[in-house]
Parts: structure tokens; C-alpha cells; sequence
């Protein structure tokens, strides 16, 4: 663990220095976190209602946490679980079927003010929500976060060969929608 | 910026359209978001503990007037004026929320009177019978059948046993009526020497036949008959 977030970490331990500690540790990484779980429920409302929600979490466990991975993939780990607990509760709630979710997220992106269907950046957006949610979230962390497959490992918990089989399926996967569409 | 690279270059290998597209990030996001988050977050952090924090007397608050429209709130609930809200529909509402916002008025009709009029007496006086008492019966009988079939079979076993016997030792009630004195007393002489006289005696026994004469032997038979004798020895 690198010097700066175990410095961080026992401050946090520390009754005074606490929430001071915590501030710290939200401004190194709320917008990776931020864009990590944007990418995964698309809209900015639902994106917002899901970092609070893990930084509360954080709040709560950073006490307890063991420090045998890196702060930020215990991090990373918090948040992929929330989108994806969150995902599942959208699709619960929602009357119709799984696939019918997945348009509705496709519909959120298409409902950007920024939106424009000619542009291969949106494409690719809409591409990454035809992704099964793991298989979109593997494809995240490695194509945005860069993250080595070692670390990916401990945050998604799966194999680091399960791992790089389903990057590359997903990377064919959006090749496939982006050519065809 | 080498693992950049390296993660590139993997790209490349499994699809060249991938590798070479804008990752320019298209989400815009709510001016001055992330500076506010932070305090945003320790704000419900705070709030979040305030409710937990232990006082001497009770934490707890109501609102005003609370209990003293509970009673009447809960029986307008049980009389089905407002449908309660309990953890089973607090439940289905997370699982099916189309299930859950159905109505669950009973649609089957029964005719009127039907409950008042029903024969309640008839289903009192109604002939009980305990399974418990027809197990045992059956056990009792059964045993009953597999003690007499071992009795019968048995009796057949024995009985054939003893026909048998009499069936293949050749000696046979009628065919001792048709013989003849001198036939008996020729066929004893020659059991006597031979030894071979039923029931094995002994020599001191064989020696004693000799000496006996005809009268004697006959008059011996006649008193001594085999059980279920019915003949006597012609003299």
C-alpha cells in the first residue's frame, strides 16, 4: 500500500482526525469512483445516489479494513458491488424482462443532452451497455481505469484468466455492435 | 505509463476498431459536483450518527398527539378502511411491484345464507374411524394367517413324515392278515439270526425266541398287538 493512503488510513483510526482523514480520501478519489460507477448506470442522478451510498459504506467499514490489497481496490471493489446491487434492483422493480432493462439504460444514454448517434464515442457507450453487467465492468476497469488484471482480480473477485477471457469477448462484442450498427 | 502501454497493445491484438477509438469521456457533469460531494457526504455521515448517539433518558421522540389517535388509526386498518403497509407487502412490493399493487378482494361468491345453513350436526355425529385402530387389526391378522399356515404346514410335514414311513418300510396292516403262522415264524427265525428285527435287540432277546415254542410266540402276539391292530394271528 502506498504511503499516502496508509497514512490516511490511520489517521482515520484516530477519533480527531477522523473525519478529517475521510475528506481526504473521498477528494483523492471521488471521480475515478464517480466515473467508474457513471459508466455502469448511465445517468448523473442514479451515478450520484450510488457513490453517496459507498462512501457511507466506507465510512463504516474503513475501520475494519485489513489493509492485504491496495485502498483503492477495496475501493473499487465497494463501488462495482453497489452498481451492480443497484442494476439488479432496477431490474427487479422493473415489470419486464432483463433485456428490456438493458434498453432502458440504452434509452438514458440516447436521452443525454450531449447525445449524437453519428459520433463513435456515444456508439461505444451504447455498445458497453449490450455488455452482461460483469463482462461491462471487466471491460471498464481495464479499458478506462487501466487496472492490471492482478488487482482487477481482487475487486471483481474472479480468476485472473476468467478475467482476460471476458475482456476479450467483450472487446469483440463491442466491435461487432459498433460495425454494425 | 509502460502498463498503458502494455494494455494498448493487448487491445490492438483482439480488435484494432476498439483499440483506435476516442475514449473521450461524453458524460457532462452538474457544475461544481465534485467539490460539493465531499461535504455532501459528511453531512449525512453526521446525521446518520447523531441518531445513534446514547443519551441518559430516552432518545427516542413521537409526534405530538401520537398515541392518541393509535387505537383508532388500527382499528380503521383492521376494518379495512386503509390498507396497512406489513413486511410481507413491504416485500412483494420490492420483488413484484405489479403483483403487489393488485387488489386482493376475493372474487368467488358462495350462496347467501350458505354459512348460517350449514349442517354442522351432521359432521358431529359422523362415524370416526381411527387408522391407528385398523393398523392394529391388520397386524394382529396377518400374524394370525402366518401362524396358522406354519400350524398347517407343519401338521402336513409330520403327517406325511409318518405315511411315509409306513408307505416305504412295506409294512402294511393287510398284507400281515393274509400271512400266514407259519410265515410269521419263519420271517421272525430269520430277523433273529440275521439281527436285523425291529428296533435292534439284543442277543440275550434273540436267544430267548428260540426257546419258545409256536403256542408261546402266538399267544404272545395276540396279547401284545401293534397299536392299531386289528387282526389276530390265525392259529
Amino acid at each position: 500500500m502506498n504511503h499516502d493512503d496508509k497514512e490516511l488510513l490511520y489517521q482515520f483510526k484516530q477519533a480527531s482526525t477522523k473525519e478529517k482523514a475521510f475528506t481526504s480520501i473521498l477528494k483523492k478519489y471521488q471521480e475515478k469512483l464517480y466515473w467508474h460507477i457513471r459508466r455502469m448506470v448511465v445517468t448523473h442522478d442514479d451515478a450520484n445516489d450510488v457513490l453517496q451510498n459507498m462512501f457511507i459504506k466506507v465510512w463504516n467499514g474503513l475501520e475494519n479494513f485489513r489493509e492485504d490489497s491496495q485502498l483503492y481496490t477495496w475501493l473499487y471493489r465497494i463501488a462495482t458491488n453497489e452498481s451492480l446491487t443497484f442494476l439488479e434492483q432496477q431490474k427487479r422493480r422493473s415489470i419486464t424482462s432483463f433485456d428490456e432493462v438493458d434498453t432502458g439504460l440504452s434509452n438514458k444514454i440516447k436521452a443525454d443532452e450531449g447525445f449524437d448517434a453519428n459520433k463513435l464515442e456515444w456508439k461505444l457507450q451504447l455498445a458497453i451497455q449490450q455488455l452482461p453487467e460483469k463482462q461491462r465492468a471487466v471491460f471498464l476497469l481495464r479499458y478506462y481505469d487501466e487496472m492490471p488484471y492482478e488487482e482487477m482480480s481482487r475487486v471483481l473477485e474472479t480468476s485472473e484468466g476468467a478475467l482476460k477471457a471476458s475482456y476479450h469477448h467483450a472487446a469483440k462484442k463491442i466491435e461487432d455492435y459498433i460495425l454494425n450498427h | 505509463m509502460e502498463n498503458n502501454n502494455r494494455i494498448q497493445d493487448e487491445l490492438q491484438e483482439i480488435s484494432s476498431v476498439v483499440a483506435n477509438l476516442n475514449r473521450r469521456n461524453v458524460y457532462s457533469v452538474p457544475s461544481g459536483y465534485f467539490s460539493s460531494l465531499p461535504q455532501l457526504i459528511i453531512n449525512r455521515i453526521t446525521e446518520a450518527d447523531k441518531a445513534v448517539l446514547p443519551f441518559a433518558s430516552n432518545p427516542f421522540s413521537v409526534p405530538q398527539g401520537y398515541f392518541d389517535g393509535l387505537a383508532a388509526e388500527i382499528l380503521s386498518k383492521v376494518a379495512g378502511g386503509t390498507k396497512a403497509e406489513s413486511e410481507p407487502d413491504n416485500e412483494l412490493a420490492e420483488v413484484a411491484p405489479l403483483l403487489a399493487s393488485l387488489s386482493k378482494k376475493n372474487p368467488y361468491t358462495v350462496p347467501a345464507g350458505y354459512f348460517n345453513t350449514l349442517e354442522f350436526k351432521q359432521l358431529a355425529t359422523a362415524k370416526v374411524v381411527k387408522m391407528g385402530l385398523f393398523k392394529k387389526i391388520t397386524r394382529y391378522a396377518a400374524a394370525a394367517v402366518i401362524t396358522g399356515a406354519l400350524a398347517v404346514g407343519g401338521f402336513f410335514y409330520t403327517n406325511n413324515n409318518t405315511t411315509d414311513t409306513a408307505a416305504t418300510s412295506g409294512f402294511n396292516k393287510e398284507s400281515l392278515q393274509q400271512l400266514s403262522e407259519q410265515e410269521i415264524i419263519e420271517y421272525l427265525n430269520a430277523s433273529a439270526v440275521s439281527g436285523d428285527v425291529k428296533g435292534g435287540q439284543d442277543q440275550n432277546l434273540l436267544h430267548q425266541t428260540k426257546e419258545l415254542s409256536d403256542e408261546e410266540i402266538l399267544q404272545y402276539l395276540n396279547e401284545n398287538p401293534e397299536p392299531g391292530d386289528a387282526f389276530q394271528l390265525k392259529g
